[in-house]
């Protein structure tokens, strides 16, 4: 998998990211369209196999993988497709032709993720409440899994023991928050 | 040995070794006050997760509706192929001299909302919500109208640079400039992008001086875009 388009992905930067969507969002429209899908349901799906394409790459399972970038978004987007038609009723024949045309193209089933408990639905209102800097903080740390050093790079802020600060004092206020 | 938030941190990312796995699972039994810590961090990474979810979603989305704003605009298509046709004939006897437009289209991008997230969740429908909302969908006029009665009725100073970016990219960076100039004599968060966004403007307007200015401002204030802002001067010069 190219590292740089892994890179772009998990990043913030708004640019990369569309770079990347319009990138395959063509040759998508034209894969879909052969299974029998409306263009406005293929982009419907498209959006969700992107984001859950990105998700993937947050979590650090895309790195190991072989094949391209694309070629596992399409993967996604295939198995929503289906799933999706399927639900409108619009059974796909084994037989039919269009079908095989994309045969390259494996399925890739994603499991939804799981709803928020009682417990994190406060949490998350006390989290909005911390701000966007708080929030930036503790989610790259935390949920992206990047280090001090990297939030560095990736942020404004000027060094390590700032980030550090700001990390301690957001989650600080996070707990008063919940006593 | 590793300390405990490390510890944490390691099984946040599934990233503990054989050893540290072992450590992990009896201070858990042991340590009460280290198991809420983990409770606590592990809730915080999903809520984060959520948090992140929706603005992914909403970020996404926006990509979508520049597509469609895009087929709503394809019958000036040829008015603007015409303007190109003339603009590179125009700069193709300026030898040397950087192409602004093309500069400004490659770096300039409407600032994200950031005052006011517009998330599934929220149900009111203030004039602020409906603002940023089609300032999201990247429908900048209504958003335009919207954002200078909000400045007009609560004189908040971010309404002006919103305000400046949905004009931008109305192609209107006269106008823009003028309400740049005035959220610069205020002080909020967001003054330091500013200076930015008038480079922008003035790069629109092929004023190569003040946008060069402009981007000397960026870089000593050493805060916004500063990398980006060196590499346009390097450019420019």
């Amino acid at each position: 998998m190219d590292l740089t388009q892994l890179e772009h992905l998990k990043s913030d930067d708004r640019l990369k990211l569309k770079a990347l969507y319009n990138n395959y969002r063509g040759a998508f429209l034209n894969f879909g369209k052969s299974l029998g899908a409306d263009d406005s349901l293929i982009l419907d799906v498209y959006q969700e196999a992107f984001l859950a394409l990105r998700k993937k790459a947050i979590q650090g399972k895309l790195e190991n993988m072989q094949g391209s970038l694309k070629s596992y978004l399409f993967g996604i987007g295939k198995y929503m497709l289906f799933d999706a038609l399927k639900r409108e009723s619009k059974t796909i024949a084994m037989e039919n032709p269009l079908h095989v045309v994309n045969e390259a193209v494996e399925g890739i089933e994603i499991e939804p993720s799981s709803e928020l408990t009682k417990e994190q639905r406060l949490l998350r209102t006390f989290f909005v409440k911390l701000g966007k800097k708080c929030q930036l903080v503790l989610t790259l740390f935390y949920y992206r899994g990047l280090t001090i050093e990297e939030i560095v790079e990736q942020t404004e802020y000027g060094n390590a023991n700032t980030v550090k600060a700001q990390k301690s004092r957001c989650l600080k206020t996070l707990k008063q928050m919940m006593n | 040995m590793m300390d405990k938030d490390q510890l944490i941190t390691k099984f946040l990312t599934q990233s503990l070794s054989k050893e540290e796995q072992l450590r992990f699972d009896a201070l858990l039994l042991e340590d009460p006050s280290f198991k809420a810590e983990v409770k606590l961090l592990e809730d915080l990474n999903k809520v984060a997760e959520a948090e992140d979810d929706v603005m992914a979603r909403e970020m996404v989305a926006g990509f979508e509706a520049e597509h469609h704003g895009k087929k709503m605009a394809s019958i000036w298509w040829v008015a603007a192929s015409l303007a190109l046709v003339v603009s590179i004939t125009y700069f193709a006897t300026r030898q040397g001299a950087p192409d602004t437009q093309i500069l400004y289209t490659e770096n300039f991008e409407p600032y994200r909302n950031v005052v006011h997230p517009i998330t599934r969740t929220t149900q009111q429908k203030d004039l602020k919500t409906q603002a940023f909302a089609h300032y999201e969908k990247g429908e900048y006029r209504e958003a335009l109208e919207l954002f200078e009665k909000l400045y007009e009725t609560t004189n908040t100073p971010h309404f002006l640079f919103y305000k400046a970016n949905a004009l931008l990219q109305l192609n209107r960076p006269r106008e823009a400039i003028v309400a740049l100039q005035a959220h610069l004599k205020t002080k909020d968060t967001l003054t330091q992008k500013s200076h930015w966004y008038l480079a922008m403007a003035y790069l629109k307007l092929d004023d190569v001086v003040n946008a060069k200015k402009s981007l000397e401002r960026v870089v000593a204030q050493n805060k916004y875009n500063v990398k980006k802002a060196n590499v346009l001067l390097k450019t420019l010069d």
